[in-house]
């Protein structure tokens, strides 16, 4: 399989990609995120639409999404395929069918690392480690929030064009993330 | 009335002679590195491979093992060490399975560029349709995965993953697992780490150096009750230079202290000490002269060997100033005991016949330096020593019959009783017959402990051992790569039938122009591709524009002028290649190491006949050395016995102490053969060596105790300087068994314990029996 041959040999891609700059509701960030990490565990069903630019439709694809404390997020797709996704401290090991598992350590693949610090980090509340690869504004109330998040370092900046979290309290509703090279990945959360 | 001592006669002597030792001392260093030690090659193709092996790439392999802690500290350790040495200029590499991002960014982007041409799987430049539906589908497949994503781009610039398979061919081997992203031993709880040192592996004081760099990098992190080893040949030349410095220096002294203090007991007097002093510097300088002379260098061994003979080679004016009495001129004791020297020497000299001409550089350099020492230190006893021994009026302290001596001399009576240990040992060696083992590892320097960890830390890292050696040549480098090309099916067929697990050499990094030209005439023209292109995605949900990048990537390649050794100068690949590949008088070389080379005469074979292809197995070339070297031992080891035989008949005639002398020494050999049986000890060359020395020194003194018409005064004085004489030689040799340097450790014991014995024997054997000896005695 082609993409675990890529993650084993790791590192290698490179894009071209510039950020936007926003300005931010600093302490709405905060509070979402403060809010986001207090859930120690959490179970939910997700949805994903990945538009892919070289592709003429989007593909789809469904599953569970489980996090808990700490840094363990497992992504557990169904449907179409089903793949196993395991990010477990700084180790992902990720399967697809029943195919055999693979392990990639974080350290090795700095592209993989940004992934992961984008889809874990909020779920942590772990501002720190969020503010080194993005800038964060917010928009709403704790109610209903809306989360913008700018890459400002060089790697992240080379990836990702932005992301966009949605929810409720410390519910997530969805995740965009908009990369560099014109691909958009939607994840919706259902409740 | 005791004459006039003139004693500065003595001192001008002892003078003259130190000067002259401390002349040659300063003028001949010790060469401590093995080399000296290790088989040459029979030939100018082996002597050449071995040469490049041993100062070459395989040299500068350093391996890394951490141990004695959790798996996660473990790990945490080997990314410290990896960060701390990977920016250290004194290395070209550090691996520990983490692949260096950014320093290789470059050469991502390079060989990125060049997959086509480097690729060894035809399989990646398989453009057709059919194949690239499939390659498509793939890539579909990746780009629905949740890390696809990540990876789109690159998935889309190359669907038959030629970068992958590019990178895949130049990562190392490695037989070991992934655990928290470093690597480990497959079967226990150890992290590993493989480097390699810009320094060549002989450069012992910048391999020192390195050693250092490493243990302080790892103190830096602190290990807590984590522990380091450190393997690699320049590992252990330094450890080894190292210890045997030690050896030499601690021999130096200590037997130099300990000689004295014998001596100073036995003759109470510093003029004494000057007298003998005189044959000891000369020995000593001129065995050095004469082995510099002979072999081109003094190894280090061989200076602490002779050093240890001191012992052996002092027995001789001890002899002449033990058995004097005050007031006796210079002919008087010489009348007494010169016969018995003359043959004691002969017979001594005899015993280094083996060793002298074995044919193992080493070996034959502590048998020349031996017998040189021996020659030189009986020639001033004879011929120079009585004049000044006579002049400074040298006599020993304490002479005549006393009480403890008559007693000793009694137990001559029981003698027979001794056939009870010769009988139990000679059992031994009839149930159990000396095993002659004649692996030349038994010469090694090294300790066996040491050597088993490196053979698990070469076989987990994948490191080749450097048994089998390969080289190819050829007028260019070109040349080098393609005769490396033509000989990859032949390895196939060898991998398939299991006789070796792969091979490293230059052509696996960088193929050859040819070989590149050939690859990228299998890559379509646009227009073909694009039209494959077209029929691949039918089914496929791609956009007609999703593979642009690839199609262009494609015609570069066909356009792409070959990757030359020069462009990967300065890139971890070109320090890879670099040792691989190079030019020595004009001619190129290409060394292949095959691994985990399961029968190396299959291999041997399928390469006979091939072109501009040296080929050694250093196994072989070991054991057919070892065993020349063994059988041209036991051949001098026997016409030197055969010799000191006839010297013995011709010197002594007389049938009776011919009898008593022989079986004195053959119950010595007897008996340490039966202990050595009773212990499973095997015999190595060194064991054989050194039994055939004890063989020269147990003659020597039951010749001494031989001698016929002994009265009480003269018995009694050949017992107290015998004994002296003994005492240095077990204490001397004693020492060496506390050596670093198992060589130097195994003839210690031997010779030791066989000297001990020779004592013991010859005084209770070779003496004639009081009262009730035969009737010649007096």
């Amino acid at each position: 399989m082609k993409v675990f041959s890529l993650l084993a040999i790791s590192g290698l891609l490179a894009g071209m990609g510039q950020a936007g700059a926003a300005e931010n509701d600093v302490d709405l960030s905060r509070q979402i995120i403060g809010c986001l990490g207090q859930v120690v565990q959490r179970t939910q069903p997700f949805h994903e639409e990945k538009e892919i630019a070289a592709l003429t439709h989007p593909l789809f694809s469904s599953g569970v999404l489980g996090f808990h404390r700490p840094a363990y997020l497992e992504k557990m797709t169904q449907a179409p395929r089903q793949e196993r996704l395991v990010i477990d401290g700084g180790m992902v090991s990720i399967q697809r069918g029943t195919g055999s598992v693979h392990h990639v350590p974080l350290a090795q693949s700095p592209a993989l690392a940004l992934l992961v610090t984008t889809m874990r980090a909020p779920l942590e509340g772990d501002m720190a480690t969020l503010t080194q690869d993005y800038t964060l504004s917010a928009q709403g109330n704790l109610g209903a929030w809306t989360l913008s998040m700018t890459p400002v370092s060089p790697q992240a900046m080379r990836l990702v064009h932005l992301v966009v979290l949605k929810g409720r309290n410390n519910v997530i509703e969805s995740l965009k993330i908009m990369q560099a090279n014109g691909d958009v990945q939607t994840l919706t959360l259902d409740p | 009335m005791k004459p006039r001592r003139k004693p500065w006669v003595l001192a001008i002597t002892l003078a003259v002679s130190a000067l002259f030792a401390a002349l040659v001392f300063v003028s001949i260093p010790l060469r401590l590195d093995m080399a000296g030690f290790l088989p040459r090659g029979h030939d100018d193709g082996t002597r050449f491979l071995l040469r490049e092996v041993q100062g070459g790439v395989a040299g500068t392999v350093i391996m890394l093992g951490l141990e004695g802690a959790p798996e996660p500290e473990l790990a945490r350790l080997s990314l410290g060490l990896h960060a701390a040495l990977a920016k250290d200029p004194q290395f070209v590499s550090v691996l520990n399975g983490v692949f260096a991002t950014d320093q290789a960014e470059a050469l991502r982007a390079l060989l990125f560029k060049h997959r086509y041409q480097l690729a060894s799987d035809d399989g990646v430049r398989n453009l057709g349709a059919q194949a690239l539906e499939q390659a498509f589908a793939n890539v579909l497949d990746g780009l629905a995965s949740a890390a696809g994503p990540v990876f789109s781009d690159t998935l889309l610039r190359d669907p038959t993953n030629a970068f992958v398979q590019t990178v895949r061919a130049l990562e190392p081997d490695v037989h070991v697992r992934l655990l928290h992203g470093v690597w480990f031993a497959p079967d226990r709880t150890r992290a590993l780490l493989l480097l390699r040192t810009k320094a060549p592996g002989m450069d012992l004081v910048r391999q020192a150096q390195v050693e250092q760099t490493i243990s302080a990098a790892f103190t830096a992190l602190h290990p807590g009750t984590a522990k380091l080893l450190i393997s690699g040949p320049s590992v252990f030349a330094v450890s080894s230079a190292a210890g045997m410095r030690r050896d030499v220096d601690m021999m130096a002294l200590c037997s130099f202290v300990l000689v004295v203090s014998i001596l100073y007991w036995r003759f109470r007097s510093l003029w004494v000490l000057t007298a003998i002093g005189v044959p000891f510097l000369l020995s000593l300088s001129i065995a050095m002269l004469v082995v510099r002379l002979v072999f081109g260098f003094v190894h280090g061994i061989a200076f602490g060997f002779g050093m240890t003979m001191l012992g052996v080679a002092l027995d001789y004016p001890v002899l002449l100033i033990g058995h004097r009495d005050h007031g006796e001129g210079p002919q008087a004791t010489l009348h007494r005991i010169g016969h018995s020297l003359r043959l004691g020497v002969t017979t001594a000299e005899l015993g280094l016949t083996g060793m002298v001409f074995c044919g193992l550089p080493g070996l034959a350099q502590l048998g020349t330096f031996a017998a040189v020492g021996l020659v030189v230190a009986a020639i001033v006893t004879l011929h120079v020593m009585p004049r000044l021994v006579v002049a400074a009026d040298l006599a020993p302290y304490i002479s005549g019959p006393s009480a403890p001596l008559a007693l000793a001399e009694g137990w001559r009576c029981y003698r027979g009783l001794l056939v009870i240990p010769v009988m139990v040992c000679a059992i031994a060696l009839w149930w159990s017959p000396p095993i002659i083992d004649t692996r030349l590892a038994a010469l090694s320097p090294l300790p066996e402990k040491t050597l088993r960890m490196d053979e698990a830390l070469r076989k987990d890292l994948g490191v080749p051992d450097s048994s089998l050696m390969i080289a190819v040549s050829g007028g260019t480098t070109q040349a080098v790569l393609e005769r490396e090309e033509a000989l990859v099916p032949l390895w196939g067929q060898l991998r398939q039938q299991g006789r070796l697990a792969g091979v490293q050499d230059a052509a696996r990094f960088l193929p050859s122009v040819r070989m590149q030209h050939k690859r990228v005439e299998q890559l379509p023209p646009p227009a073909v591709l694009q039209a494959a292109i077209a029929q691949a995605r039918e089914e496929l949900p791609f956009r007609p524009t999703a593979f642009d990048a690839f199609v262009s990537d494609v015609a570069a390649a066909r356009q792409m002028p070959p990757l030359l050794p020069q462009d990967l100068q300065g890139t971890p690949v070109g320090a890879a290649v670099a040792p691989l590949l190079f030019e020595r008088g004009g001619q190129w070389f290409g060394l292949v190491f095959p691994e985990s080379v399961q029968d190396h005469q299959s291999v041997e074979q399928a390469l006979v006949g091939q072109p501009d292809v040296l080929v050694m197995d250093m196994h072989k070339e070991v054991d057919s050395l070892s065993a020349y070297h063994t059988g041209r031992t036991l051949r001098w080891m026997a016409v030197g016995c055969m010799l000191a035989f006839a010297v013995l008949v011709f010197g002594l005639r007389n049938a009776g102490r011919i009898l008593r002398v022989i079986g004195a020494v053959g119950a010595v050999q007897i008996t340490v053969l039966g202990v050595f049986a009773l212990l499973g000890q095997h015999l190595t060359l060194i064991h054989l060596i050194a039994l055939q020395f004890v063989l020269g020194v147990s003659l020597d003194y039951a010749l001494f105790f031989a001698r016929p018409q002994l009265d009480a005064e003269e018995r009694a004085r050949t017992m107290r300087t015998l004994l002296t004489c003994n005492a240095m030689t077990v204490l001397t040799f004693g020492l060496l068994a506390a050596c670093h340097t198992p060589l130097l450790r195994e003839i210690g014991i031997t010779v030791a314990f066989g000297v001990a014995l020779a004592m013991i024997y010859g005084f209770l054997l070779a003496g004639q029996r009081p009262h009730i000896g035969p009737p010649n005695s007096p």
